[in-house]
């Protein structure tokens, strides 16, 4: 019998343990003779406290606060920016400032960031190794706790895999003309400032120095040489917009390039629940120099689409800039055969959108030059999934190439895992109780 | 003492997992493959001539365009203008390549030829612009761009991409650019796409496609409370949102001539009196609708005509036509419904 179980009605057997208990330590009396026979050492006693349950109690509550004012910050806040901020945080930054709208369930407008607040990952954490330290001290394997076991094991796989999503899961897409070659994922969520140099001497290569969006975000922020010696110029940002709307109109704050025609209006961050959910188009005006010292001025990018490639010459060099979603390349080609869009007759509801691909890959030996994708019908390649997303037209309208969805995640397997292990141990705790309920039965 | 090593294992492995996650993204340095670019030629043949600028241009793979240089520039020096024709210009079509169907009315496009050399045939087309809103620096910069050069910052920087020379008394200028890129060629017209907007829907009927006329080339989705009206002889798509005994009209039309002389209209239309040329277009935000860069205003007049004294407008150019999206209404009912017009354009997208 579970000692948490109430069952009235039913003598008190000898004590049996659960998977995680309060009160007199597992094992009865025997035990405690032991222990006082021995001193406890160091690293149980340790597990000891961290196995309290009122700590699991206590995390539980948390997790309920954090869920509940994650949700409320989409009002203001895109979805990933939330889950970054408030969920999966590194634990070198384990606390998240909750500002005092989200405090106070968005009634009153103050942004301002006022309560510190264990980061997601930072209970999550927590709450694995209270798990982890409550089976280690009281694990006792029976047949008659299979079942919490089981449940235990499986709560545990869904905590990993978690943390396998969020450290490695990959969204992006992939933009392919008719006829054309692409490697690039790109990754809308994100954007890099990109310094491209072409190759003089082979047409189809580009040097490119990526540099993250996020050391962009601080006005002021310097990146030199000492911060990657490659830079063939130093960047000092003036002004970061996470969301920016373009005007034309003449712009002082601009010297150099497309922004002295354009101006960058900001936009609040698209929120997470605006029904379109659209993505956020990042601008950044900067200050660029030479390693000399000489003013190379001052410039506007952005991700808008209506913001050109701009350029700039370095003793010589030309060199391609651009504020760009991030780009990653594969190893593999896909180059498009033909794309089809059809939709029913007479009508523009579509029927199928596919997409004939020539798949290469030189490094693993692989080349198919029969690949197709469509609408339910993924392609699986090299840990990845790629799915018929959307397609591109010409000016006049007419489809000329495709847009897959590239998905990667090594963890999804693992909810699916969880749930039927959580299951399974279900089955087997509540199948014992109730078969040791009736044979109780039986027996008075 | 119960105690499991198996169990210490994993929380130390759960641990040390959990410390070190999370690695940020850094500042790299990458060489990037992309194996369909090669050399790309780009050559242009200007011509200005009355009201308009005509473009003769041929681009593709280097050696491609080497070989058939003889035939871009054989058509260029066979152009002739007689100003009382329509068009003025008249050409001698390279033998054995073919021309394309007609383009839409009102288009760019006067004549597309290309030759059979499938899948990489080369293709020249004639396009004409008017000579108000030519300006050499812009049209430079956009080839550049189409063939990744560096874009030039002003006119003296272009000049080693050109050449001048008169034909038959008519001045050419030649523009010849070497770059990289990827060579695709275009499709050509559908053989039917001059008789396109030749033809508006009858009053009353509807047209076909997502709240688009039978010409619209675009498909969208009209707010709820929106009415639907029935479209006119230049008006081809019609709402109505009614506020008591106010109502707004949104309408969808298109029309030539240039942003400023449409923008200026429409502030006229509100009594706002003009703005010096140039500031009207400044004044626009600009916004990507069905995936082209547009113009957004506001224009509102509180002593402007009743009933009509705000614009909420969205011009489209397309080639050398522009679509608008206009809502005309008094001024507090199109306040109120800016944020569903604002949607409603947004939730356009070609046909």
């Amino acid at each position: 019998m579970d000692q948490t179980a109430i069952q009235p009605g039913v003598p008190a057997a000898k004590p049996m343990e659960t998977g995680i208990q309060t009160g007199e330590p597992p094992g009865g009396p025997a035990t405690l003779l032991e222990s006082k026979r021995e001193p406890k050492h160091p690293a149980l006693k340790a597990l000891e406290v961290l196995a309290d349950l009122r700590i699991t109690v206590t995390l539980f509550a948390l997790a309920l606060v954090l869920v509940f004012w994650g949700t409320l910050a989409q009002v203001d806040h895109g979805i990933w920016t939330v889950v970054q901020k408030y969920f999966r945080t590194p634990l070198t930054q384990p606390i998240v400032w909750v500002p005092l709208k989200v405090v106070f369930f968005n009634t009153i407008d103050n942004q301002v960031d006022a309560i510190p607040f264990p980061s997601g990952w930072l209970i999550g954490g927590v709450m694995l190794l209270n798990l982890l330290a409550a089976h280690a001290i009281r694990f006792k394997f029976a047949w008659n706790r299979a079942g919490i076991i089981l449940i235990h094991v499986g709560i545990i796989i869904m905590m990993l895999g978690e943390v396998i999503t969020g450290l490695y899961q990959v969204e992006g897409s992939m933009v392919i003309q008719v006829g054309q070659d692409s490697s690039l994922v790109i990754h809308p969520t994100q954007s890099e400032f990109a310094i491209v140099r072409l190759d003089k001497d082979d047409v189809k290569k580009e040097h490119v120095i990526s540099i993250p969006a996020r050391f962009l975000k601080e006005s002021d922020t310097l990146i030199d040489q000492s911060r990657f010696p490659d830079l063939p110029f130093k960047i000092k940002v003036i002004d970061y917009m996470v969301n920016a709307e373009l005007k034309i109109a003449v712009n002082k704050h601009a010297t150099r390039g497309f922004g002295r025609n354009h101006k960058a209006i900001s936009l609040p961050e698209v929120s997470g629940v605006d029904p379109d959910q659209k993505h956020d188009k990042p601008a950044v005006y900067v200050q660029l120099t030479s390693h000399k010292g000489e003013d190379l001025g001052k410039w506007l990018f952005s991700t808008h689409p209506a913001c050109d490639t701009q350029w700039i010459t370095i003793d010589g060099v030309d060199y391609q800039l651009a504020l760009r979603f991030k780009q990653v390349a594969r190893e593999f080609t896909m180059h498009l055969n033909k794309f089809e869009h059809k939709v029913f007759p007479g009508t523009t509801t579509p029927k199928d959108f596919h997409s004939y691909i020539h798949l290469t890959d030189p490094k693993n030996g692989v080349d198919r030059p029969n690949v197709e994708i469509y609408m339910n019908a993924p392609l699986y390649y090299n840990g990845e999934t790629f799915y018929q997303s959307s397609w591109t037209t010409d000016l006049q309208g007419r489809a000329n190439g495709t847009v897959l969805q590239v998905v990667r995640n090594p963890g999804w397997l693992m909810p699916y895992i969880s749930c039927g292990v959580v299951g399974i141990g279900l089955l087997i705790h509540f199948g014992l109780t109730l078969y040791r309920f009736i044979d109780r039965r039986i027996v008075r | 003492m119960r105690f499991f090593p198996a169990y210490l294992v994993l929380f130390a492995a759960s641990l040390a997992l959990l410390v070190g996650c999370k690695a940020e993204d850094e500042i790299e340095k990458n060489e990037v493959t992309h194996p369909d670019r090669e050399a790309i030629r780009l050559r242009v043949a200007i011509m200005k001539r009355g009201d308009d600028v005509w473009f003769f241009k041929i681009s593709g793979p280097e050696a491609l365009i080497e070989e058939n240089k003889d035939v871009f520039e054989n058509l260029v020096k066979s152009a002739r203008f007689d100003d009382k024709k329509v068009p003025p210009l008249s050409v001698t079509d390279p033998k054995d390549w073919k021309k394309d169907p007609a383009g839409p009315p009102r288009g760019e496009r006067f004549a597309g030829y290309r030759n059979d050399a499938k899948p990489r045939e080369l293709e020249i087309t004639i396009t004409k612009f008017p000579i108000e809103k030519y300006d050499l620096l812009v049209n430079m910069n956009r080839w550049q761009r189409q063939v990744s050069l560096p874009i030039s910052e002003d006119r003296d920087a272009l000049e080693p991409f050109l050449r001048r020379e008169k034909l038959e008394g008519q001045e050419v200028t030649w523009v010849n650019l070497l770059g990289r890129g990827v060579y695709t060629v275009t499709r050509p017209p559908e053989p039917m796409a001059k008789n396109k907007g030749k033809f508006l829907p009858p009053i009353g009927i509807k047209g076909k496609g997502g709240g688009g006329g039978g010409d619209i080339p675009f498909k969208y989705t009209a707010p709820e409370g929106w009415t639907k009206q029935p479209p006119n002889q230049i008006e081809v798509d019609i709402y109505h949102v009614k506020e008591g005994n106010k109502f707004a009209k949104i309408a969808l039309s298109s029309a030539g001539g240039s942003l400023g002389e449409n923008l200026k209209r429409w502030r006229t239309q509100v009594g706002l009196p003009p703005l010096p040329a140039g500031q009207d277009e400044a004044a626009a935000d600009v916004r990507m609708v069905a995936g082209i860069k547009s113009f957004y205003v506001d224009f509102a007049n509180p002593r402007g005509p009743e009933g009509k004294n705000r614009i909420l407008g969205v011009v489209i150019p397309m080639g050398q036509q522009f679509w608008f999206i206009k809502m005309t209404g008094p001024l507090e009912l199109v306040g109120q419904h800016k944020n569903a017009f604002e949607t409603f354009f947004q939730s356009f997208k070609r046909n």
